[in-house]
C-alpha cells in the first residue's frame, strides 16, 4: 500500500490526522492524558496557517472552537472526561445552532476528576446524553494508534457534512501508546467541507432546509447575515417562543440528520462472527483484549466472536439486532459499569446478555476476559 | 534474525530513562525494520523516583492485545520492580537486573542475567546517564530479537551527534557485557 510508516502516539496520530483533515485552529486547556494534542497542534498548527490558543478554562476552549467553525475554519478541542463535563452546555449550543467541530475525549478513570494517567470507558453515556435535551450526536471509538488517525480524519467529514459536532473518544491508553502507524497519502482519503450557500447574500436564511435537511453553512465575515442562538430558532436563525410546531419541526430535523444517515456514518468491526455461539460487545482498545481471549477460547473448541463499533453514537444497532438473533450467548467486555451492556440490552431479544467489567483504570486484560467467558460456559 | 512474536518489558524507576529504552527498541522494529510494534508507558504521577514501566510487543503481524501477557523479556532495574515483573515471564524468558538496584533476585526464574549496566555505564562514559544504553546493547545481544546493527542504528539516530560516540561506547559495552555472560 501506499502511503508512510511512522511510529507515533495516539494522541500525535489524532493531531496530525486533524491538520490532515483540514483543522486549522485548535483550541484548549491542557488535562491528563490529552494534554500532548493540544501541546502537538501549538507546534504544528502555525506551521501549517493555523491558530492555536491556550484557552482560561474549557467552557472557554469550546466556545472558541465554535466561534472559529462560524467563521469557516475547521476546528477541534480536546480534553478528558472532566473537561468533556465542563464543554456540556456549550456543546449544546454546537448541535442546536449546527456548528461543526470535534471535540476528542481522551477518557480517564472516574467518576470527576478520579485518576488522570490511567484509562476508562467511562464517558460513552456522557457522549450521548452530556448536553440538555434530546440532540442528536456522533461518537467514534478507534480501538488503535492507526484507526485513531484514519477516524480523525473521517471525524472532521462527518461534522462538516452533517453540521453536527462529532465525539472522538479515545482513552488514556490509546492516546499516550505507540504502535506503527501506516499515514496515507493525501489523494487516498477525501476531506469534505461544508456545504455553502449559492444564493445570494440578500436571499440567504441561514437555517432554510435546501431539501437535503442540512442548511448550507455561510461563514461570518463573508457577507451572509446569521444570527445564531441556542433557542429554538426560524429559519433565518431568530428565536421563536411560541409555536409548538416550529419546536417539533427544529428537533425532528437536527436528529434526522443522523437517523436519516445511518448507512454513510455508522461503522463497525465483525471478528470470527461467522460461526459464533457466543457475540462479545466491546469497543476501543478493550476490544483488541476481547479478540485475543476469543483467539485463545477457540482453542478451547468455543467459538465466540466480536462486535465492535467503531460509531458507538449512533450506535450500531440494526446490524447487531440481527446478530444477536443468531447466537447462544452475548457478552459485553468494557471498563465501567454496564453503559455498553444497557445499549445490547435494547437489541438483544431473548439472547441472554452478561457482562465482563473492570472499574479500576486498569485495562481490562485478555486473561479476565477469557477467565470470564471460561466461568460461563 | 527475528521472532515472530516477543513482548519486552523494562521496568524501575522515574529518572532511569525506561521510556526511552522502549521508545529505541520500538524504532528499531518498526521504524528502521517493518515490524508490527506496540509500546506503552505506564508511571505515576512523579517526574523523578516513582515506578515507572514500558512495554513494547514485537510482531511479523498486527498485534491484537495491547499489553504484555508473558514476557519474553524482562529488565529490572529496582528491586520493586525486580519482586513485581517476573511473575508472568514466560519459562524460557529472559530476565536482566542491574545489581546495583536488584539485590535479591525472585528464586523461580531461570534465565538470569545480572550485568552492572550503571557500573558499566559509568566506566566506559564517565555518566551513569548512560545506564539505559549499555541497557539496550546487553538487551539486543541477549534476546537477538533485532539485528544488532538496526538497534545501535535507532540508538545513533536517536542522539545529536555530539552525544553519539559517548552512547556507541556504551551500546558496544552492553553487547560485549552480555556476550560474555552468553558464553
Amino acid at each position: 500500500m501506499a502511503g508512510t510508516y511512522e511510529i507515533m502516539t495516539g494522541n500525535e496520530a489524532c493531531t496530525r490526522a486533524a491538520i490532515a483533515a483540514g483543522m486549522r485552529f485548535f483550541a484548549g486547556y491542557p488535562i491528563t492524558p490529552a494534554t500532548e494534542i493540544a501541546e502537538m497542534a501549538s507546534e504544528l498548527l502555525p506551521k501549517a496557517g493555523g491558530t492555536y490558543m491556550q484557552m482560561e478554562d474549557e467552557l472557554a476552549s469550546i466556545a472558541a472552537v465554535i466561534g472559529a467553525s462560524a467563521a469557516g475554519v475547521k476546528a477541534m478541542t480536546a480534553t478528558s472526561g472532566p473537561g468533556v463535563s465542563l464543554m456540556q452546555e456549550n456543546l449544546g449550543y454546537a448541535i442546536m445552532a449546527e456548528i461543526p467541530l470535534v471535540l476528542v475525549d481522551c477518557m480517564r478513570q472516574g467518576p470527576c476528576q478520579g485518576v488522570a494517567t490511567v484509562p476508562a470507558q467511562g464517558d460513552i453515556m456522557q457522549a450521548r446524553w452530556g448536553t440538555n435535551g434530546d440532540h442528536p450526536i456522533i461518537a467514534i471509538a478507534p480501538a488503535s494508534v492507526g484507526e485513531l488517525y484514519e477516524e480523525t480524519i473521517r471525524a472532521f467529514n462527518l461534522a462538516e457534512t452533517y453540521r453536527n459536532p462529532v465525539y472522538i473518544l479515545s482513552d488514556a491508553m490509546l492516546a499516550h501508546m505507540s504502535e506503527r502507524v501506516r499515514i496515507p497519502d493525501p489523494d487516498e482519503y477525501d476531506v469534505v467541507s461544508r456545504k455553502r450557500p449559492t444564493c445570494p447574500p440578500s436571499e440567504f436564511q441561514a437555517y432554510a432546509d435546501d431539501g437535503t435537511g442540512i442548511p448550507p453553512m455561510a461563514s461570518f465575515g463573508d457577507g451572509y447575515r446569521w444570527f445564531v442562538t441556542g433557542m429554538v430558532h426560524d429559519d433565518t436563525g431568530f428565536p421563536v417562543t411560541n409555536n409548538a410546531d416550529r419546536v417539533s419541526y427544529l428537533v425532528k430535523r437536527l436528529h434526522a440528520k443522523i437517523e436519516h444517515n445511518r448507512a454513510d456514518i455508522e461503522k463497525y468491526e465483525e471478528y470470527k462472527t461467522d460461526d459464533a455461539d457466543i457475540l462479545i460487545v466491546s469497543m476501543g482498545v478493550v476490544a483488541r483484549s476481547a479478540k485475543a481471549a476469543i483467539d485463545d477460547i477457540r482453542k478451547e473448541g468455543v467459538k465466540a466472536g466480536l462486535f465492535r463499533p467503531i460509531t458507538v453514537w449512533p450506535f450500531p444497532e440494526s446490524r447487531l439486532e440481527t446478530l444477536c438473533r443468531g447466537v447462544k450467548e452475548i457478552v459485553t467486555c468494557e471498563m465501567n459499569e454496564g453503559q455498553l451492556y444497557h445499549m445490547v440490552r435494547e437489541v438483544s431479544g431473548n439472547t441472554p446478555v452478561r457482562m465482563i467489567n473492570q472499574n479500576n483504570g486498569v485495562i481490562l486484560s485478555a486473561d479476565t476476559i477469557l477467565a470470564g467467558l471460561r466461568e460461563g460456559k | 534474525m527475528g521472532k515472530q512474536h516477543y513482548e519486552m518489558r523494562f521496568a524501575g524507576s522515574g529518572g532511569q530513562g525506561m521510556m526511552l529504552m522502549g521508545d529505541i527498541m520500538a524504532q528499531a522494529a518498526g521504524g528502521l525494520d517493518t515490524k508490527e510494534i506496540v509500546l506503552t508507558r505506564s508511571y505515576g504521577p512523579e517526574a523523578r523516583g516513582g515506578a515507572c514501566r514500558s512495554e513494547l510487543i514485537i510482531d511479523d503481524e498486527p498485534i491484537n492485545y495491547p499489553s504484555v501477557r508473558r514476557p519474553d523479556f524482562v529488565l529490572a532495574m529496582s528491586q520493586q520492580a525486580a519482586d513485581t515483573y517476573w511473575k508472568d515471564m514466560k519459562p524460557e524468558g529472559i530476565f536482566l537486573i542491574d545489581p546495583k538496584f536488584v539485590h535479591t533476585v525472585p528464586e523461580n526464574v531461570k534465565h538470569v542475567y545480572a550485568i552492572p549496566l550503571t557500573q558499566i555505564a559509568e566506566d566506559v562514559t564517565g555518566k551513569t546517564l548512560a545506564a539505559n544504553v549499555v541497557a539496550i546493547g546487553a538487551i539486543a545481544a541477549l534476546t537477538g530479537v533485532e539485528d544488532l546493527d538496526v538497534v545501535k542504528r535507532a540508538v545513533r539516530e536517536h542522539f545529536k551527534p555530539k552525544l553519539r560516540p559517548s552512547n556507541d561506547k556504551a551500546f558496544e559495552a552492553g553487547v560485549a557485557a552480555a556476550k560474555t555472560l552468553m558464553k
